[in-house]
């Protein structure tokens, strides 16, 4: 018996996703293919070279002090050693050394790191404590001292370097597991794998390594080029690589003297040095955009130009009626004017599709929508701050002037001034290392002359109006410092400091208690009365809507399905979306009965090119008309929605 | 009764770094309930009432400071792991957020299977399948990873998870905050139907008193790490005692612009009162809108020197912790 009628299990699963291998992705980041590749040449000319060259490394020729011929293509030196086998040695030296003391730092870095930021307490204080003390270990000393005891101590000698790097290095590795660790310790995850009584080693080995392996990845190839660095410096003042053995640190030492009469000697290991390192820093790059492509780079400060498009939407344009403008006054009136706004990002998915709406003085319009119907992006595309390489159509103009595919220059004038964005969520918008009044004046100052004092007196002022009940303390507190509620209040503040003509707010509440937010809302519409400022107040919250709107578009996958006064939306909402969002909010006081749902949409990509209705799958009305896109039919008094059914509507009214 | 919290104390320790005298922050301060196999139980409250650390100590992710918590009339409040194994698979948690409450890097049917292996029981593809089939996902999600799973999709993932050990109680924090409202509107069906066909109980916390109302019989109403009112869920929405669950069913938004506009609002002035530091007498006093604007001075005398208990008001099981509730 399913408990969800509407279940999709069996029936209809989502087809599977494309899932691209990390191998792919990381194909992509040319420079670290070519590190990769780089590296992996020079490992092999370290074995092979030696295997095939006639000469060997040890070996003295009649030749002394020549410079490349091609019986010697490196040369030789002044005992007449060929410095191709010499190099190649050295190379396959050096290398080692390298694989040998990456391995031991991730190895033992991630067991300790994992098991004192996970442990925490004591363990977490004795093992830190003790990595600390190993950092005061003096290398060159340690080094110093195998190096005398060369002849008598077990082991190859080149083990000996690396077993003093190894001690070094394993800190790194250690610090940063431990920090990955301390992180991933109090993910929900991991808090629900112990509350199911998952024990601690389990937890450690199946949740916190896999998560911690892609930072170790990342950190190898860097550990590898700074430990070539290392050991090279060490062989040069004497304490690495004893002779005969030969290492790229030992061929520069000796060839230092000699840099300018017998060039050969010194350079190709020189450069190997060099090579190396660039290499194994570029690898280590291409794996952090491949493994956490979070740290990859944007664009200049984020805010990207779009380029406005002329010409259509290459979509099969709907012949939608371009929305005709709200009863307050003409469309010359209005604040606030888009038409016909499509987005598309840079793949051809459309994000925006054929959006129309107007926000006169004064008036709050509400932008409401679950997840992904473009609401926000409304808004960045009033700011201009889409995503890169997204392309626009359409207009959007504030008080006349067109807003899409202005440079920064040109917008400067309007961001923060004309029009203004109140975010999401207080307590990431506000920068952490600033005072509030710091960062008020930084909002409001741009472009005024007035003295400090006098622009202070004015902010405190805002902030009082705000509601903030110690605005001359406030103004000198950090961000932390405050509350949820209060940091909304000083984001509001310097949104309309400046007085501007159009706000936006995107979803300013939802980071908010439900009493916090009863007060900021009846605060933002207080100040768009007074100001006679436009607010376009976005959220998906039908309750804050009908407390502050005075109109409301509904969206659903990028574009406006329903529009009109809020008394339309609520008394007589058309569109089945619309119906179905209103039903599916509990209410205080409905008897605890089953919420209205409607039927899950197929996951998977949504074709927003397509011909038919977008909320067609799961619309319960459905029927063949459907299948051609419904414009918004006008039902009267400003009252549109996009559904066949509306038509018949249209007619009655 | 199957699950019992007497006088449940949590503090962390003040800024300074140290226990001040007092304790440092108290988080969950004297909290008592009990709750009977079967039965619901919605506790409500907004940001730094102590209703996540509640929660977390009922599961013992962390371990109180006094009190006790009886399971079956058997105190677990200081017990070691290992002794907690029956009560981990018969009581489940299901944690707030969606989006990270799945390991990023393990496929759904591993995630769902974990409880299984930890209670030492048998990974069977079966079991799985049959939890991600009560709460309405195929068995094509078991083989996706939780990215690709839309959060509607993920919270019910999550309850499948919880629901692979056959448990008798769910606690849920927050369970519908992150997601949409048409999906929010699906699991709590969801869980409504859970609840008839298995006989669950729950431990629901949300600081949507809407959402509470929806799926639990009970409510309490939390502020400063205190239970401040207890009633059925008519009670508290149709005779709400204590000023400060009149102020929140006042606060919240009602999708209907005539009754929204019109209504009344009862605003409390100020911020949620910092916690740190021993407190005589209610602490909601600072923004009790009875207290600043109705009481005089004798009778305030009473809230500034008594901290108030919950005592029964109205019905029989309707408690109210104030000294002037009406």
């Amino acid at each position: 018996m399913e408990p969800d009628t509407n279940a999709a299990d069996g029936a209809a699963a989502p087809p599977a996703p494309k899932r691209e291998s990390q191998l792919r992705s990381f194909l992509r980041h040319r420079a670290a293919v070519a590190s990769g590749g780089i590296l992996l040449l020079l490992v092999c000319a370290a074995i092979i070279v030696p295997l095939l060259w006639r000469y060997n490394y040890t070996q003295l020729t009649n030749s002394l002090n020549t410079p490349p011929s091609l019986a010697h293509p490196l040369g030789t030196d002044a005992l007449g050693h060929d410095m191709l086998a010499q190099t190649a040695r050295a190379l396959g030296e050096s290398l080692m050394i390298a694989a040998v003391v990456t391995a031991f730092a991730i190895t033992v870095g991630s067991i300790v790191g994992l098991v004192s930021g996970y442990a925490g307490g004591r363990v977490d204080m004795v093992l830190m404590r003790f990595t600390d003390l190993i950092m005061t270990i003096p290398l060159i000393a340690l080094a110093a001292f195998l190096a005398n005891k060369a002849g008598s101590l077990a082991g190859p000698q080149w083990l000996h370097i690396a077993f003093v790097l190894a001690i070094a290095i394993w800190t790194w590795p250690a610090r940063l597991v431990r920090g990955v660790a301390l992180r991933l310790r109090s993910e929900d995850f991991v808090l629900a794998a112990r509350a199911s009584g998952v024990s601690r080693t389990r937890i450690l080995a199946t949740h916190l390594l896999p998560n911690a392996m892609s930072q170790v990845l990342v950190a190898a190839p860097i550990i590898a080029a700074v430990s070539i660095l290392a050991e090279s410096g060490l062989s040069f003042i004497g304490f690495g690589v004893q002779p005969p053995d030969t290492s790229l640190g030992v061929l520069v030492a000796n060839a230092q003297g000699e840099m300018f009469t017998q060039p050969w000697l010194f350079y190709p290991p020189g450069l190997l040095i060099v090579l190396i390192a660039l290499c194994g820093n570029f690898l280590g790059d291409g794996l952090r955009d491949t493994l956490d492509p979070r740290g990859a780079a944007m664009g200049a400060l984020g805010l990207t130009r779009t380029a406005r498009e002329t010409g259509t939407p290459p979509a099969k344009p709907t012949a939608r009626p371009l929305l005709a403008g709200p009863d307050i006054g003409g469309p010359g009136d209005a604040l606030l004017s888009i038409r016909g706004l499509s987005v598309f990002l840079s793949d051809g998915t459309a994000i925006l599709r054929n959006v129309s709406l107007e926000v006169g003085k004064g008036e709050v319009l509400a932008l409401v929508g679950e997840s992904g119907a473009g609401k926000s992006t409304v808004g960045n595309a009033i700011v201009g701050t889409l995503p890169r390489r997204s392309k626009t159509y359409g207009e959007v103009r504030y008080e006349g002037r067109q807003l899409l595919g202005l440079g920064f220059r040109a917008f400067r004038s309007i961001r923060g001034r004309a029009v203004s964005m109140i975010l999401q969520d207080p307590m990431t918008c506000l920068n952490p290392v600033f005072t509030v009044g710091r960062q008020l004046r930084e909002a409001y100052v741009h472009g005024r002359q007035e003295s400090r004092g006098v622009v202070e007196a004015r902010l405190v002022e805002i902030l009082a109006i705000m509601g903030i009940r110690n605005p001359r303390h406030c103004y000198r507190q950090y961000p932390h410092e405050l509350s949820g509620g209060m940091k909304q209040r000083v984001a509001i503040a310097m949104a309309t400091c400046n007085e501007p003509g159009l706000i936006i707010a995107d979803e300013p509440t939802t980071a908010l208690d439900v009493t916090i937010q009863a007060d900021v809302v009846d605060l933002l519409r207080n100040h768009c009365v007074k100001a006679r400022a436009g607010m376009l107040f976005i959220t998906h919250d039908m309750g804050l809507v009908a407390g502050i709107a005075d109109r409301v578009a509904v969206m659903y996958a990028g574009s406006i399905v329903e529009y009109g006064t809020v008394e339309d939306i609520f008394e007589r909402p058309t569109m089945p979306y619309t119906k179905a969002l209103l039903g599916a909010v509990p209410r205080v006081g409905q008897a605890a009965g089953r919420l209205e749902t409607i039927p899950r949409v197929i996951t998977a990509s949504r074709n927003l090119n397509g011909d038919s209705c977008p909320f067609a799958d799961r619309c319960s009305v459905r029927f063949d008309r459907c299948a051609e896109t419904p414009p918004l039919l006008p039902l009267g008094d400003g009252h549109y929605a996009a559904c066949w059914h509306a038509s018949s509507l249209a007619v009655e009214a | 009764m199957l699950l019992e919290a007497r006088d449940v104390k949590k503090s962390y320790m003040s800024r300074r770094g140290r226990k001040d005298s007092h304790g440092g922050v108290a988080a969950v301060d004297l909290v008592s309930f009990g709750l009977y196999g079967g039965a619901t139980l919605g506790i409500v409250g907004e940001s730094g009432c102590g209703k996540s650390t509640l929660l977390r100590c009922l599961v013992r992710l962390e371990t109180p400071d006094a009190g006790q918590i009886l399971y079956r009339g058997a105190d677990l409040s200081r017990s070691k792991e290992r002794d907690l194994r029956e009560f981990r698979r018969h009581v489940q948690w299901v944690p707030q957020n969606p989006y990270s409450s799945l390991d990023p890097r393990m496929l759904i049917r591993r995630v769902v299977a974990e409880p299984l292996i930890a209670t030492g029981r048998r990974d069977d593809d079966g079991e799985v399948t049959a939890a991600l089939n009560s709460v309405g996902l195929g068995p094509w999600a078991a083989q996706r990873y939780p990215h690709e799973l839309s959060g509607g999709e993920r919270q019910r993932a999550a309850i499948a998870r919880a629901l692979v050990v056959s448990p008798q109680l769910l606690v849920l924090d927050e369970p519908v905050s992150a997601l949409d409202v048409s999906v929010r509107a699906e699991v709590l069906n969801l869980l409504q139907d859970l609840r008839t066909e298995y006989g669950l109980a729950y431990i629901l916390v949300a600081h949507d008193l809407a959402v509470v109302l929806a799926v639990c019989d009970r409510v309490a109403v939390m502020y400063a790490g205190q239970f401040v009112e207890v009633a059925s869920a008519e009670d508290i929405s149709g005779a709400p005692a204590h000023p400060y669950t009149r102020a929140l069913l006042s606060a919240v938004p009602i999708p209907d612009p005539r009754a929204e506009r019109a209504r009344e609002r009862i605003l409390l002035r100020g911020e949620p009162a910092p916690l740190s530091g021993a407190t005589i007498g209610c602490r909601f006093r600072s923004r009790c809108p009875v207290y600043l604007e109705v009481l005089d001075a004798q009778a305030k005398t009473q809230c500034n020197e008594v901290a108030p208990t919950l005592q029964q008001a109205g019905g029989s099981s309707h408690t109210v912790a104030c000294h002037y509730p009406d």
